[in-house]
């Protein structure tokens, strides 16, 4: 497994696009989606960052990197128009850029069967409020990896509570991963810091524990 | 701590093994004012990768990483490290040319714009979808002709999504009604694809076994090859048109007032 997720960092850092999506794809005739996110393609982007930790790569090198992550992404993401009903919508906390756990976490959604709505980084509050008001989803996500986003992650969670009020709320992404923030943690509010803990709140919700939310 | 006269127009530090700040050049105070210590300059995520290069163990290093100047900006830069013995590093800071931050954000916005626009495209598909549906739904009105007979006209293409929109509701209309002889009528139709013919060959079935007579009206010449390939279930009567239906109706009343009137 090492062995692949270093030669997909190497294929991503060389802007080897068509090299990793084979080598993506290959994985994927076997495997279901979640296992190639969690075994491949995650393990491979932390060892980009690691590169950077050892001197040995570039932030530009990281930047090629992810943005052909990225377009991997889009191109593994099941797509399906028959959905169970349920709404979600994914976004960064404002000025956050990092996205590919969150894209990640998207699909986890789709491939249940919801509909997910992925407005991706960079996106600011007056519109990802907008959205969220056209498209009223169920379930709003969002996400944030640095540390010193915690201000912003924690005022936009308070706004989200207030204008809606009806919806659950996850809170994801690194900080969430590094350092619990168990604390947040409410009815309707809930921190998980992998795609594992994601996969397991969406079977509780899908046995009904959270009905009385719905 | 003393101001070193460095001819290097970048920002020079000279640090001890704590990082204590022993000297700086006049850059440096522009970029972070008078810190005491280097840390204080480094950003919160490159702490643990500096921590690592900037060491005496290292002699000589070069490592990128981010820094804080003095509004709490952060900014990315190659750090020149040199140490003189275990005591001392010389450290000079050449910040990375912004022309990538320039195309690093342009490209960010960029993103962001397409992701806008494939959300208002996303929309405009459910909106259509919605409308699709209705179109479907509306494409088989359950019309009563008389206390025992209905009339449903198609509309449009037999697709697979069409005849699962009008299902249940022909089903909920046929179970409403008196009705006991149900005609399909073809005239309007468009193409017939397979699975949507297998779907409506299945209602017809379904409907059959709850004892109505299905009848099939206003085929055309082209649907034939079809219809007889794919068959529909064998107790589905044919006619040509609702007006044979209802010249048969009338003569079979007529016969009918006539037996009685004998």
């Amino acid at each position: 497994m090492e062995e692949v997720y270093k030669q997909l960092a190497s294929h991503l850092l060389e802007g080897e696009e068509k090299e990793a999506l084979e080598l993506v794809q290959q994985w994927k005739e076997e495997r279901s989606l979640t296992e190639v996110h969690e075994d491949i393609i995650t393990p491979a982007m932390y060892h980009v960052g690691e590169l950077w930790q050892k001197n040995e790569i570039t932030v530009a090198d990281e930047h090629l990197a992810t943005a052909i992550c990225d377009y991997i992404l889009t191109l593994l993401s099941p797509r399906t128009s028959e959905t169970n009903g349920r709404k979600a919508i994914f976004f960064n906390v404002e000025e956050e850029q990092h996205h590919l756990g969150l894209k990640m976490a998207a699909d986890l959604f789709r491939e249940q069967g919801w509909d997910a709505r992925f407005l991706g980084a960079g996106m600011p509050n007056d519109h990802v409020l907008s959205q969220i008001e056209k498209y009223q989803p169920d379930v709003v996500c969002v996400s944030a990896s640095l540390s010193y986003r915690v201000p912003a992650l924690k005022e936009i969670i308070r706004i989200i509570e207030e204008t809606v009020p009806g919806s659950y709320i996850l809170v994801g992404g690194r900080i969430v991963q590094k350092y619990g923030m168990k604390e947040w943690n409410t009815s309707r509010v809930d921190t998980l810091g992998s795609l594992a803990e994601i996969k397991g709140w969406l079977n509780k919700e899908k046995e009904g524990t959270f009905d009385e939310t719905s | 701590m003393k101001r070193a006269e460095s001819a290097f127009p970048l920002p020079y530090l000279k640090i001890d093994a704590n990082w204590n700040i022993r000297e700086y050049s006049k850059e440096a105070e522009e970029l972070f004012g008078l810190p005491l210590n280097f840390s204080e300059v480094v950003d919160m995520e490159t702490k643990e990768k500096a921590k690592e290069w900037l060491h005496p163990r290292h002699e000589k290093a070069k490592l990128e990483m981010n820094i804080l100047k003095k509004d709490d900006v952060v900014f990315l830069a190659d750090a020149y490290i040199t140490w003189e013995n275990e005591l001392f590093a010389e450290v000079l800071l050449v910040p990375k040319d912004n022309q990538v931050d320039k195309v690093a954000t342009r490209l960010q916005s960029i993103q962001s714009e397409l992701t806008k626009t494939k959300i208002e495209l996303v929309e405009e598909k459910e909106r259509a979808e919605a409308v699709t549906e209705q179109n479907n739904r509306l494409s088989a009105p359950f019309i009563s002709l008389t206390e025992e007979a209905a009339l449903v006209p198609l509309f449009g293409d037999l697709t697979h999504q069409k005849i699962r929109s009008i299902e249940q509701h022909l089903l909920d209309d046929v179970r409403d009604s008196e009705a006991d002889r149900i005609l399909f009528d073809f005239t309007a139709v468009g193409n017939i694809e397979r699975d949507g013919f297998e779907l409506l060959a299945g209602l017809m079935k379904a409907l059959s076994h709850m004892g109505l007579e299905i009848m099939v009206i206003g085929l055309h010449p082209r649907h034939v090859p079809n219809i007889y390939k794919w068959a529909l279930p064998s107790d589905v009567r044919f006619l040509q048109s609702l007006e044979q239906v209802v010249r048969n109706y009338l003569n079979e009343r007529r016969k009918l007032l006539e037996e009685k009137g004998e």
